[in-house]
């Protein structure tokens, strides 16, 4: 029995152009089938296991779901809670781009050690937040912070990021700052890797973003997507919109300086992943000095239906859950991915008309990574029509 | 949809261990992680699989993969 869990995009070529690229998933939306007919206490660990990439997000989002569906909102202090872990995960994710993923593609050594600290700090957070370790409870656990430790560890992680980028990631965040580090430590960089090849404005593509908190019409759309077609193609009114760093930050004025530069292309998308990831960096700073204690709510579970939405490093994350009985009654996860990855989306859009070159391949995965697939996803070369 | 099914090391090979879930066989790398690992633990791998992301106590995977398992069958039925 094999799980599929893949991406695969076939380029087929015409000319010195890329005619078409084909995105083909392996993935199943399974959440239905394993969640179906049990106790929302009992499945809520088995998301963040299962679904363990963004395992905090998507925690977060089932919680949120199921205290919606059930009536039984957690009290405030434990948004805030949750926000903080659901951030780090941000960070963490993000980071082990800059510091592992990125430095490969540039031909230059990954940063192991960074990307160790920062995921050994991210993952204290939660016995920092929650010491009974009872942060999946609906309506929320026993929170009582430790801001010293939580000082600390968002301090580790601020550190190895800086140490991923040779330089404050929050000195990145300007048009000088970032230019000045493209000049001089990014030189080595996947940034200044990309910028030294001209490819600055590589798969630029008209920009759609969703809105933040997702489509206005998202919980009508789940609950009348029965066949799942919804699910796995997603659409906006029609459109194929994206969601993720840049779709988030693209009114930050570094990200909007180089949009008006050079599109929604392959420079632009790196740096808004370094402005998601200093933003997030300063607002887990002011969650962790502000967050006060508190109890969790009690009570039992009323049956009715639920959504969540979550922001995780790829972008908008879904959770939406119908509750009866007391059971889990329908259970549906809209990743991400779904809006980057989808065969008519933008990444699908970037890569067609790509010259073809011998840095095709190369190109191609780049715009793969930044667009930053949840799931494997490997790119290869189709047929070439005359 | 970013499943991280967890998967049993068959064999290791330096940093490089092989492992194995639902009959399919793949090789990882241990770089990223803290803890020892040895042949019959579990782990979690990151996006791609190219480096092993988390070990999961033997108990716990087990768990995911008869949840995942039950699951599969339901959906072939």
């Amino acid at each position: 029995m094999a799980v599929p869990d893949g991406i695969r995009i076939v380029l087929t070529r015409a000319g010195d152009r890329v005619l078409r690229a084909d995105i083909g998933s392996t993935r199943l939306a399974v959440a239905d089938r394993l969640f179906s007919g049990k106790a929302p206490a009992d499945i809520l660990p088995m998301v963040a296991l299962l679904f363990s990439l963004c395992g905090t997000a998507q925690a977060v989002a089932g919680l949120g779901a199921v205290e919606q569906a059930a009536s039984r909102p957690a009290p405030a202090a434990h948004d805030d809670a949750r926000a903080l872990l659901v951030l780090a995960e941000l960070v963490a994710e993000h980071g082990l781009a800059l510091a592992r993923d990125w430095p490969i593609l540039a031909g230059q050594p990954p940063r192991l050690d960074a990307a160790k600290a920062m995921r050994t700090a991210q993952r204290a957070l939660v016995a920092a937040l929650y010491p009974d370790g009872d942060w999946l409870t609906i309506g929320g656990g026993r929170l009582a912070p430790d801001h010293a430790a939580l000082t600390a560890r968002l301090a580790a992680m601020r550190a190895a990021i800086d140490a991923a980028v040779d330089h404050p990631v929050a000195a990145l965040a300007t048009a000088d700052g970032f230019n000045r580090w493209l000049d001089g430590a990014g030189a080595l960089s996947l940034p200044g890797f990309v910028a030294g090849h001209g490819w600055q404005a590589l798969g630029a593509v008209p920009f759609a973003p969703l809105p933040a908190d997702g489509p206005d019409d998202l919980a009508d759309r789940l609950a009348a997507d029965t066949d799942g077609h919804f699910l796995n193609r997603p659409d906006w009114r029609g459109e194929h919109g994206e969601t993720g760093p840049l779709a988030r930050h693209h009114r930050h004025p570094l990200v909007a300086a180089l949009l008006a530069t050079h599109g929604a292309g392959l420079l632009t998308r790196l740096a808004a992943r370094l402005v998601a990831v200093a933003n997030a960096l300063d607002h887990l700073d002011h969650l962790a000095a502000t967050l006060p204690p508190g109890a969790g709510a009690g009570g039992g579970l009323a049956d009715g239906a639920g959504l969540a939405t979550v922001q995780t490093a790829r972008g908008l994350l879904v959770h939406r859950v119908e509750l009866a009985g007391g059971r889990i009654a329908r259970y549906q996860i809209l990743a991400p991915t779904e809006w980057n990855f989808h065969p008519d989306g933008p990444l699908a859009a970037a890569l067609t008309g790509l010259a073809v070159d011998d840095t095709l391949d190369l190109r191609a995965r780049l715009l793969v990574q930044a667009f930053d697939p949840c799931v494997t996803c490997t790119v290869d070369m189709g047929e070439v029509h005359a | 949809m970013c499943m991280a099914i967890p998967s049993r090391v068959v064999a290791i090979d330096g940093s490089i261990a092989t492992v194995e879930a639902f009959g399919q066989t793949r090789q990882t790398s241990l770089l990223m992680l803290e803890q020892p690992v040895a042949v019959g633990d579990y782990l979690v791998l990151g996006a791609g699989g190219h480096f092993a992301a988390d070990k999961v106590d033997a108990e716990t995977a087990r768990e995911a993969i008869a949840f995942m398992a039950q699951a599969m069958t339901d959906g072939q039925a």
